[in-house]
């Protein structure tokens, strides 16, 4: 007898699809005999052939007979709630005597009254791969531990530096805009003073060489060397980096006037030449600290959003909420504020429009995704014009159906290539010009915001254009950035 | 010793890292240039003798047009570590595939030469240094115990080597 063609095509498949096929039929008695498997079915049991199984009892693959009665008695339950059995998770026993986990899709078959007589199934054996997402998921939630720990750490650093600050800090030392913080420009200018005014006292201690009987020459020597060190530089070549050279060249400093005080120079002269150095020391590190806590500022929006993207990773799906926009907005821009302040960027609002706007939305997402766009829009910021503050715009409506946000700024440029072929939105990719002026990030931020307004169903949309002066596409000149985030004000889900 | 002529390519070189650029300069006996990208590092190998050059391998591109195509290329390759320019910097000077000469002065193609400094481990980036021939090179880790000397103390390490 020829079998029909369709039937060899159908034995064919049978056999050959990658997963375990298989029939139990229920006997009388209660067994549950396995009347028909393909060949993965007897490999994934640790058999080399369906013929060695058929006929056994499928009861006994199971780990144990309680855990077969909990999926036996699912499957029943389905079936009364009018449901197949889909991506269950059970654990056979395989011929080797290793429990291995397989992933069950399975319907119960039933005669002309509706007595049960068997089932079908296939399945697959996802031990590997429940082990592996198992391990990512203790990994993930190990990086999100370590990264909150980190975040502690910055906190803790920074509130420590604002103490320091605080005692080293004189209401001169003061921006005119906020007495908490030091005025970087004014302080600089302080200190080339004073290295002037040593460069004076150390010419007057050369007037008194001549006279001396016990001159120190290889310390004057090393002092004249490291005063010509810091007399290379003009008040306004005096940058961050060269701050720390005038420092280490006032400790040294300081060491050499230890050996030059001992010798017969007026003691005067000696204790004018070490105050100046300490006023020195003090505007150094006063220096030095305001920009290791701007530093910290920047880091610590990185690395709690870093947090919060990888947390997320691990948490179950949240219930969807209803999100007070213009509470979260306000939230969001007062977090930046003190980043901003130090920064010198001002925040300009128009936020009236969406007051009392609620949405449907995940809270801890939005609130991330504007963080960072807020963090963003100040950091690659650049002041308009002349001595005026640098600002951001953010600004908000809303339509009948969308919720619109839009956050402005002017400076760094996105270019063109990096809109076009969407590389901003890849995850680690770092802007061509986003490493202007040293800003360090994660290269995280927009696919996160992407991603995000995505599971909200909204759209984003990101353009950098040439400012009015920049004729040419410059991407060394100024650009106007906009981001514009349209939400949904409610899902459908 | 007269005085070592160094490149030090970072792009923390006059930011995060500054502290340790000072001790070079009140030793003296070091001159030092810095480069804080790709293109800058690759402009000053093509103007100037160096006795010592130190590579970061994570640097940004800059603003010449190769070296942004270099890494846009990277990135669309979808390499995980699309910013290990400085691992490309050596490769475009070192790597037998690149058209010869690589660079205009003789001087600074002499591997003994360079020194790695960086927060990788060396076993990150030892099969792709082996693969251009310098799997010896000097190495130095860059962390938070390192003395503020480091980078003084790895100049005087390379160039003790190079006598």
């Amino acid at each position: 007898m020829t079998l029909p063609e369709n039937f060899s095509i159908y034995n064919k498949l049978v056999n050959e699809v990658p997963i375990g096929l298989y029939k139990v039929r229920i006997s009388p008695s209660g067994s549950h005999e396995l009347v028909h498997c393909n060949q993965q079915f007897a490999e994934s049991l640790g058999f080399a052939h369906p013929k060695e199984i058929i006929g056994k009892d499928a009861r006994d693959f199971h780990q144990s007979r309680e855990k077969f009665e909990a999926f036996y008695s699912h499957l029943i339950r389905l079936e009364e709630e009018g449901k197949n059995m889909n991506d269950y998770i059970v654990e056979i026993l395989n011929h080797k005597g290793e429990v291995r986990k397989v992933e069950v899709h399975a319907k119960l078959l039933q005669d002309d009254e509706g007595n049960i007589t068997g089932r079908v199934g296939a399945e697959k054996d996802v031990t590997d791969y429940l082990e592996t997402k198992q391990q990512l998921h203790e990994l993930t939630t190990d990086i999100g531990k370590v990264l909150h720990s980190y975040t502690s750490t910055l906190i803790n650093s920074k509130h420590t530096m604002d103490a320091i600050v605080r005692t080293l800090m004189t209401a001169a030392d003061a921006r005119p805009d906020n007495k908490n913080l030091p005025d970087e420009t004014k302080i600089i200018a302080k200190i080339y003073q004073n290295l002037k005014g040593l460069q004076g006292l150390w010419t007057k201690f050369l007037e008194k060489k001549e006279t001396m009987e016990a001159y120190p020459g290889e310390a004057a020597a090393n002092v004249d060397r490291l005063l010509k060190l810091l007399m290379s530089m003009r008040t306004e070549d005096i940058q961050i980096q060269q701050i720390s050279l005038i420092r280490d060249v006032s400790v040294n400093l300081r060491q050499q006037l230890k050996i030059i005080g001992k010798s017969a120079f007026p003691k005067e002269l000696i204790k004018d030449f070490r105050r100046k150095l300490e006023n020195i020391l003090r505007l150094c590190n006063l220096v030095s600290l305001a920009r290791a806590i701007d530093a910290i500022l920047e880091m610590e929006t990185n690395v709690n959003n870093l947090r919060g993207y990888v947390l997320t990773r691990v948490q179950e799906k949240p219930e969807i909420q209803r999100v007070d926009l213009y509470d979260l907005m306000i939230g969001v821009v007062k977090e930046m504020g003190e980043y901003a302040t130090l920064r010198g960027v001002d925040l300009r609002l128009n936020l009236k429009n969406i007051r009392n706007l609620y949405i449907e939305g995940y809270e801890k997402d939005l609130i991330r995704i504007m963080l960072n766009l807020v963090h963003n829009a100040i950091k690659y910021s650049w002041v308009r014009k002349g001595n005026a503050r640098a600002y951001i715009i953010i600004e908000a409506k809303q339509t009948f159906t969308h919720a619109l946000i839009r956050i402005e700024n002017w400076g760094v440029a996105i270019t063109k290539e990096e809109l076009e072929n969407k590389l901003i939105y890849k995850i680690g990719y770092r802007g061509i010009h986003s490493s202007d002026r040293r800003r360090p990030g994660t290269g995280l931020g927009l696919h996160d915001a992407l991603k995000v307004v995505r599971k909200h169903k909204g759209k984003l949309q990101i353009t950098s254009t040439p400012s009015m002066s920049n004729r040419n596409m410059d991407y060394t000149q100024p650009f106007k950035t906009e981001v514009k985030v349209s939400l949904p004000i409610k899902q459908d889900i | 010793m007269s005085n070592l002529k160094v490149l030090w390519i970072e792009d923390n070189a006059d930011t995060d890292l500054y502290h340790l650029t000072s001790p070079v300069y009140i030793d003296g006996r070091c001159n030092l240039d810095l480069a804080v990208n790709a293109s800058e590092a690759f402009h000053y190998l093509n103007r100037r003798h160096y006795d010592i050059i130190i590579v970061d391998i994570r640097i940004p591109p800059g603003q010449n047009a190769e070296w942004k195509r270099r890494y846009q290329d990277m990135t669309k390759n979808q390499k995980t570590n699309s910013n290990r320019l400085g691992l490309e910097l050596l490769r475009c000077i070192f790597d037998e595939k690149e058209p010869k000469p690589t660079l205009k002065i003789d001087h600074n193609l002499r591997r003994e030469r360079y020194g790695v400094f960086t927060v990788e481990q060396r076993e990150e980036i030892i099969s792709e240094l082996s693969n251009l021939n310098m799997g010896n090179i000097k190495y130095r880790r860059k962390n938070a115990m390192m003395p503020h000397t480091a980078l003084l103390d790895f100049i005087l390490e390379i160039a003790a080597s190079l006598n």
